[in-house]
């Protein structure tokens, strides 16, 4: 930093100076500096007079600054009073670009709140880069690879690894619940008192000890503690849980704090997992164990602590015959989230990628009401031009002029993120629901958050008044005078923003129409078999259960079917959408997954399937429970299959051993939602299996009351099993939920980006009306009609809108084509939603345009030709 | 007549002093022979523009010198007003120490 030639002083300190003194005095001072400068550098060298200046430049520095500070409080009481004043003079211009802001920082406030969340993903937990879960890698052969673990994983590691602090066993379970005549199916986790170690989910009431040590104590969240008690104290109550068909006391000994929603494990209640395993928890055999979740002292030794494992509980892989391959693996928990790994208890996945879109949709709806602002606040000026030229009169420069519009915009910008706050806090539920989320503002109250806001804040303000501010104090005072404002040049930068929103929001209005459309395809087309008026039993229990509910069911078809309204009764064993799976191994020795379902004799012809070849499940034939099977048509078609009917399973596939015979075959029905395609799937006869739902068939006049014989007989054949009914055809529309979401989402995103790119061509018209408004009055005088004015400017900008929907159109067919490729079952592109897009858009365009136009048209030109 | 705070005082002695050569390193420099306080220039312009401001003293450009980089001085002269208000504090230096000297200022010490 030590410039300039040894007879003069340092340049960077007198260009800070400069900076910072006031402007009459400066040469002044400097002279001064310079002058003693020379002085102390002849008698006392030049080294001592450089540092001597740098000492005086920093000594004078805090005076300037309390002094530039208290001008300009004053002058900024001024600039407020006046931005208030003329928000309130052009209160349309002012709101528009308010209103559009407003939006802008809404929509930040909302995506940032949604980032943040995933980012913060389990983050709450105080140690949560130790947190790993371990499960085993296990190939079964060279090829084949599953995951699991063993039951008895969770002990052995604290015993052996001194690294791993503490290990928790964690699986999930439903029981049902019942309290007084309050009775409902809970989502259960069960573990070990070493979860609480691991994870930090303290308890506002109860003592943190050891929870759920005692087997019969179980831990709530207060959601599930109002549900239950009400406003009473939970503590100490006992709820009835039924665990293996018989209800056991169990005694509330903790209330948990409410659970962030960004967290991979959200316990409703909690019970210890010895209720739901029993003594199989020391065993080493199966692969189904519960999730074991353990907290290293130190996440750094993670891979030292891996590799361990070969030489020590890797063995309890080899034992089991296994590859040697095989092997544990520590995933952190901090992983799950984005690049997901397998896990039994984690839920929740997502990915980077929908940050990344949303941060990119947010900033680009900033930017547009950026540049909306500014082509805005142009367009208003014109009023403010006697102003400007007053102040200019009165010895302002121009760096105060520029000072004052940008107090102007940072002061709209201001107010624009208040409105955001309003706006954000408002659209929050619908956001929530469309992200599937549960965000709260609450943690966004943070300085750090609130000081950054702030920032942005500034920042748009600044930049919004930038252009509007270096323009406006440009002109000469005359000019000012004569409120001739040019505005030159940038016409074609503003066009092209225009055309470029207007392409953006017609690409939201065609997909809303194109997302709604294949929405109602999928609702309309026949799912394959016949669901209206059928009520579906939820049974809900847990394994080892089916049996019972077999009787159940009997019972149920007997006394039901003695009514006339109702017309079919039969069970399946796993839902229709939800179908269980199993691996068979063909002929080219791949293994493909086959859907199977365990069903009821009479559900085929409950359904109205038809068959192809072969004949039903038959009571008659004795043999049909074990070996019965009935295939659908992908199933032969996939497989090959010439004469299926008669054929043993275990002729086709090598890895089946059994008796097992395809009896007949049928049509192909959904077995899942009409995402996908149909899978090849084989049935058999419910037997021992057992079933979980029951499906009745009403009658169509007056459903309430089949409803309610309905639900008596069941009260009757099963009084302890809640009642857990659903529509089937509400059921299957809610497969199509996700396609809902994004309909309303872009309908949502439509209306703004219209709003935003509407405001954006007001702003422009009105920019070149005041531009051209003295050829308009000219002519005018030479005789051409109002109309005709009209008709000139609106087509000028109407070719806008037109270029941005032609350029709309191919970019929308791709995107929808691509997102069509989703589904199995899709709509074809129809031009009417193109079209429907584009002509609304021009009416509103229109629209805007009008009132620019309009108010141009009629303007005297007496009054503006005047100045000439 | 409004008193003179005791910067101003200085400042306008220093002024007198200085007659025709009173700008901002003259000024500063007597400042500190006579009393020993240094005044930052950013300050001493501040009381110089004080004192302009309440009419006691005038500013007047003066030539660009090479050793100031060019630029020019700022020279400030008493007016009458400032004059007149310099006598009055004399006159009142006077009337309150009159006849007291330095030893004569402990004798009459009591505690």
């Amino acid at each position: 930093m030590i410039s300039g030639n040894s007879q003069s002083p340092p340049k960077t300190a007198e260009r800070i100076i400069s900076l910072f003194a006031q402007y009459h005095n400066r040469p002044y001072i400097l002279g001064d500096l310079e002058e003693d400068f020379l002085r102390k550098s002849y008698s006392k060298g030049v080294i001592y007079a450089r540092l001597w200046y740098w000492i005086m430049c920093l000594k004078i520095l805090p005076g300037f600054m309390k002094i530039n500070i208290l001008w300009s409080l004053v002058m900024f009481r001024n600039y407020l009073i006046i931005a208030v004043r003329n928000f309130k003079k052009n209160k349309l211009y002012s709101l528009i670009n308010v209103l559009g802001l407003s939006i802008a920082f809404g929509c930040c406030i909302l995506v940032f709140s949604f980032i943040r969340s995933e980012i913060t993903y389990d983050r709450f937990h105080e140690n949560a880069e130790d947190i790993f879960e371990i499960y085993a890698r296990v190939f079964l052969t060279e090829d084949e690879i599953f995951t699991g673990t063993q039951h008895a994983l969770g002990p052995v590691l604290t015993e052996q690894f001194p690294e791993i602090l503490s290990a928790a066993r964690v699986s999930s379970a439903n029981y049902i619940v019942k309290y007084e005549d309050k009775i409902f199916t809970e989502r259960f986790i069960c573990t070990e008192p070493a979860f609480f170690d691991i994870f930090t989910f303290p308890l506002r009431e109860g003592d943190a000890g050891r929870p759920v040590e005692d087997i019969n104590s179980v831990i709530v969240n207060r959601h599930t503690a109002e549900k239950y008690f009400g406003d009473n104290e939970a503590l100490g109550k006992t709820l009835l849980i039924q665990l293996n068909s018989e209800f056991k006391a169990f005694t509330v000994t903790g209330v948990l704090e409410d659970i962030p929603d960004n967290s991979s494990i959200k316990p409703q209640l909690i019970i210890n997992l010895k209720n739901k395993y029993g003594e199989n928890l020391d065993s080493w055999k199966g692969w189904s164990g519960p999730a074991v979740l353990v907290r290293l002292d130190n996440k750094d030794t993670v891979k030292d602590l891996q590799a361990k494992f070969p030489s020590t509980i890797d063995k309890h892989l080899s034992e089991r015959g296994v590859s040697e391959k095989s092997g544990y693996i520590l995933s952190p928990l901090l992983d799950y989230h984005f690049d997901g790994i397998w896990s039994t208890i984690l839920i929740g996945k997502s990915k980077g990628l929908y940050s990344y879109v949303l941060a990119g949709i947010a900033a680009l709806i900033l930017i547009i009401a950026i540049f909306n602002f500014v082509n805005l606040s142009l367009g208003g000026s014109s009023t403010r031009s006697t102003e400007i030229g007053m102040r200019k009169v009165f010895g302002a420069q121009r760096k105060q002029l520029v000072r004052q519009f940008w107090f102007e915009t940072v002061f709209q910008s201001f107010v624009a993120f208040v409105g955001g706050i309003i706006f954000a806090v408002i659209i929050l539920p619908s956001f929530n629901l469309m992200a599937q989320k549960t965000l709260e503002f609450g943690y966004l109250l943070n300085w750090q958050y609130i000081f950054g806001f702030l920032m942005l804040v500034m920042f748009v303000g600044i930049a919004a008044g930038s252009y509007p501010s270096l323009v406006l104090s440009g002109f000469s005072t005359a000019e000012l005078f004569k409120k001739v404002l040019r505005f030159s040049g940038k016409n074609s930068f503003s066009r092209v923003c225009i055309v470029f929103q207007f392409t953006i929001s017609i690409f939201f209005i065609i997909s809303t129409l194109i997302i709604y459309n294949q929405y109602d395809f999928l609702l309309d087309s026949k799912f394959g078999i016949d669901s209206d008026q059928v009520v579906i039993l939820d049974l809900q229990s847990s394994s080892g259960e089916q049996g019972r509910n077999t009787i159940i069911f009997n019972e149920l078809k007997n006394g039901l079917m003695q009514h006339s309204s109702v017309l079919g009764v039969t069970a399946a064993n796993s839902k229709y959408d939800m179908f269980s799976g199993r691996f068979l191994k063909d002929d080219k020795d791949e293994m493909l997954l086959v859907k199977i379902n365990w069903i009821d004799y009479d559900y085929l012809g409950f359904f109205g399937i038809n068959f192809i070849e072969g004949r039903d499940f038959s009571r008659d034939h004795v043999s049909d429970v074990k070996n019965a099977v009935i295939v659908n048509k992908t199933f032969i078609d996939r497989f090959n299959i010439e004469s299926p009917v008669g054929t043993k399973l275990s002729d086709l596939f090598d890895n089946i051993k059994s008796d097992e015979e395809i009896v007949g075959v049928v049509d192909d029905f959904h077995s899942s939602s009409l995402h996908e395609n149909i899978a090849p799937a084989y049935l058999k006869i419910s037997g021992s299996m057992g079933i979980d739902y029951i499906y009745i068939k009403m009658k169509g006049d007056d459903i309430q009351s089949t409803l309610n014989i309905i639900k008596s007989k069941f009260a009757e054949t099963a009084p302890n099993m809640p009642f857990f009914y659903s529509f089937m055809d509400e059921e299957i529309s809610q497969n199509y939920e996700n396609e809902k979401r994004h309909g309303t989402m872009f309908s949502y995103l439509a209306i703004f980006a219209l709003f935003i790119s509407s405001s954006g061509l007001f702003g422009l018209t009105s920019l070149t009306v005041a531009r051209r408004i003295k050829e308009i009055g000219i002519r005018k005088v030479l005789g051409a009609s109002i109309p005709g004015i009209i008709r000139m400017i609106n087509i000028e900008f109407m070719i806008l809108v037109v270029i941005g929907s032609v350029l709309a159109w191919p970019l929308t067919y791709y995107m929808a084509e691509k997102w069509l490729r989703n589904f199995a079952y899709k709509i074809n592109i129809s031009p009417v939603p193109f079209l429907i897009a584009s002509i609304a858009a021009l009416i509103i365009a229109v629209i805007t345009i009008s009132i620019q136009s309009g108010k141009a048209a009629l303007a005297d030109p007496v009054k503006t030709l005047r100045n000439e | 007549m409004k008193d003179l705070s005791k910067a101003e005082e200085v400042f306008l002695i220093a002024i007198w002093r200085l007659k025709d050569n009173a700008y901002g390193v003259s000024v500063r420099d007597k400042i500190e022979d006579l009393t020993g306080k240094t005044y930052t220039y950013g300050t001493l312009y501040g009381i110089l523009d004080q004192l302009v401001n309440r009419g006691y003293a005038v500013k007047k450009e003066g030539e660009p010198t090479s050793e100031r980089g060019g630029r020019r001085k700022l020279f400030y002269r008493l007016t009458k007003d400032g004059l007149a208000a310099l006598k009055n504090s004399f006159a009142m230096q006077r009337a309150l120490w009159n006849g007291i000297s330095n030893d004569t200022l402990e004798d009459g010490y009591i505690i």
